[in-house]
């Protein structure tokens, strides 16, 4: 048993929950940088023994755009916007640290059930992935401001990254690359929207988009 | 051949991005939907090869959507030319670069045989139709960005998550995500992951798709974007969707686990024909009205899928009918909206005296959408009832025509009062009359009736009569599925 | 073996106030003060004792058998908790959930105490111990579950006398979550600063102290000399999961306890001297993530069954 990719994942599932726990956009982008940065570490860990070029190229790769290019961007457009704390979110923070909690033990739960058909290096691995999507779910639902919904879907990203980690030797380069650069060019737009919305409505409270409806 | 028809686009859109003059923009456009068809009709005639290491290949499913596409992409930018004229003033740089993003996207779903490839194609065209929906840039249309974004990012990142797990099904056996090997080891794929991945994709692609829980972002966008968009969003945008559940739906076949997608395929369908009536029901916006369509008509696939043997035929064939008849209601509704400057039906009346070509595609229109005789859909429509009753699934056969009726009614109400209703004319919110508009009515350009008559007579030819070339290919695809008639 | 079992009594029953002593020397550090001696904790309590009670006319018998009764459960619940390498006087299979109760029980008479006076503030103090309390409880015992998983025991003397020895190597990173929220556990149960300050004398900021501002006399001096002793349970029992290492020589292994124990209470002084004491209602979220952190581990150490 890997002790230092335990270790990792344990700390990555907790930066999750620091970044579900705090109000403040700027620490949940300092957060999720971090948390990003110690995931673009775990394909080192994870293929140790058998390193690939490929598999060192979608790491860094992953590192770079999540880790230091997209905390860069989000930093950008929160000055741009103006906006430095969630003040009223829709779900408690108190709330929503206890679903988060039930996250964890629910897809450690739920994983223990699903039977891998290989035997991989940690067994913590699909739990941490499946919490932190869970998690990621949790901000996009429960929070107002739009910067905190867009955290919200790239901590649910980083979650699906950390499942791929285990496919990598599966997958073609072309389309792990694809893939990694499709998401972030989302990230990206959904940035830029975000910087639509506040010169439209002053603010980025998604709250206020509710004028569309039946 | 392949890598041309993804490549061209992308290259005529950067020029498009490069161009100085608007006329020239339009020209590109017109000249790439052109040589588009052309490439996508050769291809019936002609099998491309598979290229790029067996990345790209078009089969028959793929060969539908892509015509379907093609043709549909081919009126719209036709339209376009008119629907343009009069606001010079506003740049269409980026809009007409984005549209053609969008189409070579569009192609690459068709095109593609691995499953993540389609899925990098299903991202990109939603990040490529944001600029196509926010073109006007209001409050509402920046709302209705934003939920369209956001929704339908969660709904692919769920569905890659899917197709991650379709690669766990088959992790010691199969070892890839190419489509084609997938369906040769699909006996050997582990079940529990296959069916959690069916349940994610089908989520996932659902969300794009527009069917019902997940339909949310729907009616907003296809009301905010700009009236030819909506009509690429609908008849375009959610058959590409609908094709990458197709593929799941291929490889759920050939493991043998049909009745498992289809029951939540049904499931699925019946929902989304309900909340379409519920939603259509006094509908104030035109184009919402033809929203929730285009969420009944999802629901009517789905359906058909489900039930399998004719119904997929049917719905392969509705899919190019729903295609077509979308395509006839939102380029109508941008005449309409160019007319009377107003999206509430309320305020759009007498349209038949009004502006009598207008008038007289809205009521095809709204009986090509509500499956009236002659029009292909009542075909494809009878032949989904058909395989409900025949496979004695009377539960849905009660729900879909009880809908369908309900709905029928529902449109009726609506569009009959815009085209035919003289009382009240044409009043603004604040009761100001806008006869002025009325009364001297502009002319109907061309390049914006055209197209519409085209689609509506392809969609009266479908209705009587389905040539071999098509049935030849429909029979193809449905047996993908394990369909046919 | 009588010898070993009077000696584990006179650490527990003479050392933990000298740990008071060394947080407050800590923090007068920091603030660069002298501060009081290191035995100030001893001569409060020795001065409180010759201090005659004054009982408040509302009061019956429950306010003045509550600081008995709760130094005398926590008391009794040191004696089932080995120290350094000191076996406890009394152990069986199963004491870990008796240990947990008799700290229930002392805070529970505590409370009823406080309800007992009547007072506003005082009821006020004694709601915010009973919901924090609860909270922490249930903290407790997950971690003390784990560490009962981990080391195939339900007896507090074998999970700590070398039934953890080998769980560092296995699942590390699991012990560093129990350790994580044992320490916020920890500053809950005792009061410490970012939760509570014990040295404010503003009531309606207060958690624990102002549940206990109507004792006097002897009654203080046995609140005070609990508090120690509880303090210098959780911080030993914290010790011995963090450093399960022995050389196996008795000298050495009790003299580095002793000196884990100080290095602990200057830690401690560390963390209250630079933290500011969080806004009330942001306790509950530290409680949250204290119990968060040890069901995740839980989960981990459940779902691989154990080792």
């Amino acid at each position: 048993m890997n002790v230092w990719l335990d270790a990792i994942l344990i700390l990555v599932v907790i930066l999750g929950l620091f970044i579900v726990a705090s109000t403040r956009l700027g620490t949940m982008i300092k957060i999720f940088s971090w948390q990003s940065l110690l995931l673009g570490c775990v394909p080192f860990l994870m293929y140790a023994q058998n390193m690939e070029f490929y598999i060192i190229i979608v790491s860094l790769v992953a590192i770079v755009l999540r880790g230091l290019i997209m905390p860069y961007f989000l930093f950008w457009a929160i000055r741009h916007v103006s906006i430095r704390t969630e003040i009223r979110p829709f779900i408690g923070l108190g709330a929503t640290l206890l679903l988060s909690g039930l996250s964890i033990v629910s897809s450690f739960l739920l994983a223990s059930k699903l039977v891998f058909p290989i035997s991989i290096s940690s067994d913590m691995l699909i739990p941490s992935s499946f919490s932190l999507i869970i998690m990621g779910f949790l901000l996009l639902v429960g929070r107002t401001k739009a910067i905190s919904q867009v955290v919200g879907y790239l901590v649910l990203e980083n979650g699906i990254f950390l499942f791929a980690i285990l496919l990598l030797r599966k997958m073609p380069l072309l389309v792990e690359m694809g893939i990694l650069l499709d998401l972030f060019i989302a990230a990206v737009v959904m940035g830029i929207v975000v910087n639509h919305i506040s010169a439209e409505f002053n603010n980025t409270d998604t709250t206020a988009l509710a004028t569309l409806k039946d | 051949m392949l890598i041309f028809l993804l490549f061209f686009p992308l290259v005529t859109g950067g020029l498009v991005f490069v161009l100085r003059e608007q006329e020239s923009r339009n020209r590109m456009l017109l000249f790439t939907a052109l040589l588009h068809s052309a490439c996508v009709f050769s291809f019936w005639k002609f099998t491309p090869a598979v290229s790029l290491n067996g990345f790209l290949g078009l089969d028959a499913l793929g060969l539908l959507v892509l015509s379907v596409i093609s043709i549909l992409f081919l009126m719209v930018s036709f339209y376009l030319m008119g629907y343009f004229k009069g606001e010079s003033d506003i740049s269409h740089r980026i809009f007409i670069t984005f549209l053609l993003f969008f189409l070579s996207f569009m192609t690459l779903v068709t095109l593609s045989r691995h499953f993540g490839l389609l899925l990098i194609g299903i991202e990109a065209t939603t990040l490529c139709s944001v600029p196509l929906i926010n073109f006007v840039k209001t409050r509402q249309s920046i709302e209705a960005t934003w939920k369209f974004l956001t929704i339908c990012l969660v709904g692919i990142a769920l569905a890659l998550l899917g197709t991650y797990f379709l690669a766990v099904s088959g992790i010691d056996n199969v070892q890839s995500l190419f489509i084609d090997k997938l369906l040769d080891h699909a006996k050997e794929l582990s079940l529990p992951w296959l069916k959690m991945s069916v349940i994610f994709l089908l989520i996932g692609c659902g969300t794009k798709m527009g069917l019902a829980p997940m339909h949310t972002w729907l009616p907003d966008a296809h009301s905010q974007a700009p009236s030819p968009v909506s009509a690429l969003l609908s008849g375009c945008l959610l058959n590409c969707a609908f094709l990458s559940i197709l593929r799941v739906g291929q490889v759920c076949h050939a493991a043998g686990q049909t009745q498992f997608f289809s029951s939540m395929f049904i499931l699925l369908g019946i929902i989304s024909l309900g909340v379409a009536y519920v939603f259509i029901l006094g509908q104030e916006d035109y184009k919402r009205l033809f929203a929730y369509s285009s969420v009944e008509h999802m629901g009517i696939l789905a359906i058909g899928i489900g039930l399998g043997g004719i119904g997929i035929y049917g719905a392969l064939l509705h899919m190019i009918n729903n295609a077509f008849t979308k395509g006839i209601a939102f380029l109508v509704t941008g005449n309409l909206y160019k007319q009377y400057h107003s999206k509430k039906a309320s305020e759009v009346r007498g349209v038949l005296r009004s502006y009598p070509i207008t008038g007289i595609f809205l009521l095809a229109a709204f009986l090509a959408v509500s499956a009236v005789p002659p029009f292909g859909t009542f075909i494809s429509e009878l032949m989904i009832l058909y395989a409900a009753v025949a496979g004695h699934h009377y539960w849905v056969v009660f729900f879909y025509s009880l809908f369908l009726a309900l709905i029928f009614m529902g449109i009726a109400d609506i569009v009959l009062k815009m085209t035919n209703s003289y009382e009240s004319p044409a009043r603004g919110p604040q009761g100001c009359p806008m006869n002025a508009t009325v009364s001297q009515p502009p002319k109907e350009s061309l390049s914006m009736v055209l197209p519409i008559l085209f689609l509506i007579v392809l969609v009266l030819i479908l209705g009587v009569y389905i040539p071999p070339f098509l049935d030849d290919i429909l029979q193809k695809a449905a047996g993908l599925l394990g369909g046919g008639r | 073996m009588h010898i070993l079992l009077l000696l584990h009594l006179t650490i527990l029953f003479v050392f933990p106030p000298l740990l008071l002593g060394i947080i407050g020397k800590t923090k007068a550090f920091f603030a660069g003060r002298i501060g009081p001696p290191l035995l100030q904790p001893y001569f409060d309590i020795f001065k409180l004792m010759h201090k005659e009670s004054v009982y408040s006319v509302t009061t019956n018998w429950i306010f003045m058998a509550a600081p008995m009764v709760s130094t005398a459960a926590i008391l009794a619940a040191g004696t089932l908790m080995p120290l350094a390498d000191f076996k406890p006087p009394i152990q069986f299979w199963g004491d870990m959930v008796l240990f947990v109760y008799l700290f229930a029980l002392a805070r529970f008479v505590i409370v009823l105490a406080a309800l007992d006076t009547g007072s506003s503030l005082e009821g006020m103090g004694a709601s915010r111990e009973a919901t924090f309390g609860c909270l922490s409880e249930i903290t407790m015992f997950l971690n003390l579950t784990i560490l009962a998983l981990l080391s195939r025991s339900l007896s507090l003397s074998e999970i700590f006398l070398g039934g953890l020895s080998s769980s560092w190597l296995q699942v590390g990173p699991v012990l560093i979550l129990v350790v994580v929220s044992f320490f916020l556990i920890l500053l809950v149960e005792n009061s410490r600063v970012p939760i509570d300050d014990p040295e404010t004398h503003l009531e309606l900021t207060m958690i624990h102290e102002v549940i206990v501002l109507d004792h006097s006399g002897i009654d203080l001096a046995y609140v005070l000399y609990g508090k120690a002793v509880k303090l210098f349970l959780f911080a030993s029992m914290l010790v011995s999961v963090i450093i399960t290492f022995r050389v196996h020589d008795f000298l050495i292994d009790t003299a580095f306890f002793f000196f884990e124990l100080i290095v602990f209470a200057v830690l401690i002084g560390i963390v209250e001297s630079t933290m500011a004491r969080l806004r009330l209602n942001k306790v509950p979220y530290l409680l949250f993530s204290a119990f968060i952190f040890s069901i995740f581990g839980f989960t981990v150490i459940l779902v691989r069954g154990g080792h």
